[in-house]
């Protein structure tokens, strides 16, 4: 698989799941077109070993932690309950697409053990825009918010 | 029978997202535990009645491997089914799970279909 084909299939997965789980909706983007309009971001890390080791990240904007959540709960944005929610379902996001894009790059037979993902908050425009310029980052847009991904896997001998 | 269902994932959201799955449904659940790893989970089962444990593999403490394999060591734990709800999709890791007495597998994510189905399998078949 190369990078190009890599890369569709890390963002398939990922509108895949997001789909799934959250009811949003990823539309095809190329990287020309995003316009960034927030501040703040939030970025979910997490790795894995086994057959392969890697990392994979992913980054939105603050705002969309929220929706995300609630979309997961089956309630309004605006419920007190969805702040206390909004970094885990990220997380899952992440998680769920971390072991969605592993089985459909390394086929069913292979085993991974997954880390639990890490969560960071705050993340200024500049960073954003520090990983939106690498060669390495996907780039997704799910109900109008822009969305980051960096995947990396080095096969174990 | 009202079933007493442990729930054992890291992730609040994803509790809350099979409790209210078991609800729409239509599971006949009596009360619902939650705990955030396995060693919680092995607490929570030590004090009450449980009919039915989902547990999720990848978490911090312990896993939900290490929770089933503490679970075979105890006569009564040993009886509980416990349906794995994981991302993984490694049909290895499944055949792992199901030799060591794990009954279901669910993948993330998941519709109330496959949870109500997999419920009515384990509750049919015990």
């Amino acid at each position: 698989m190369d990078r190009k084909e890599l890369k569709n299939t890390i963002r398939d997965v990922f509108y895949d799941i997001i789909e799934k789980s959250a009811f949003m909706f990823g539309e095809e983007v190329e990287k020309d077109e995003v316009d960034v309009n927030y501040d703040k971001f939030a970025r979910a890390d997490m790795g894995f070993v086994g057959d392969a080791k890697g990392e994979i990240s992913i980054m939105v904007p603050e705002a969309m932690c929220p929706e995300i959540a609630a979309n997961f709960l089956g309630v309004d944005p605006e419920d007190e309950k969805v702040d206390e929610y909004s970094e885990d379902a990220l997380k899952e996001i992440l998680n769920v697409t971390c072991g969605h894009v592993l089985t459909a790059i390394k086929g069913e037979r292979a085993v991974f053990d997954l880390t639990v993902p890490n969560i960071k908050r705050g993340i200024k425009l500049k960073e954003w825009e520090k990983l939106f310029r690498s060669e390495d980052s996907i780039v997704c847009m799910v109900d109008d918010y822009p969305v980051l991904i960096k995947f990396s896997i080095k096969n174990e001998d | 029978m009202a079933l007493n269902i442990l729930v054992v994932d890291d992730s609040k959201v994803v509790r809350s997202v099979i409790k209210k799955t078991l609800d729409i449904a239509g599971v006949d659940v009596g009360n619902i535990f939650e705990a955030g790893d396995g060693k919680e989970a092995l607490e929570i089962l030590d004090k009450e009645w449980i009919d039915l444990v989902f547990a999720d593999i990848n978490m911090p403490v312990m896993t939900g491997l290490e929770m089933v394999d503490r679970m075979k060591e105890d006569g009564i734990l040993q009886t509980i089914p416990v349906v794995i709800v994981s991302t993984e999709g490694s049909e290895t890791r499944i055949e792992e799970l199901k030799a060591k007495g794990v009954r279901a597998y669910i993948r993330k994510p998941f519709t109330p279909e496959t949870i109500k189905k997999v419920v009515d399998e384990i509750m049919e078949g015990k």
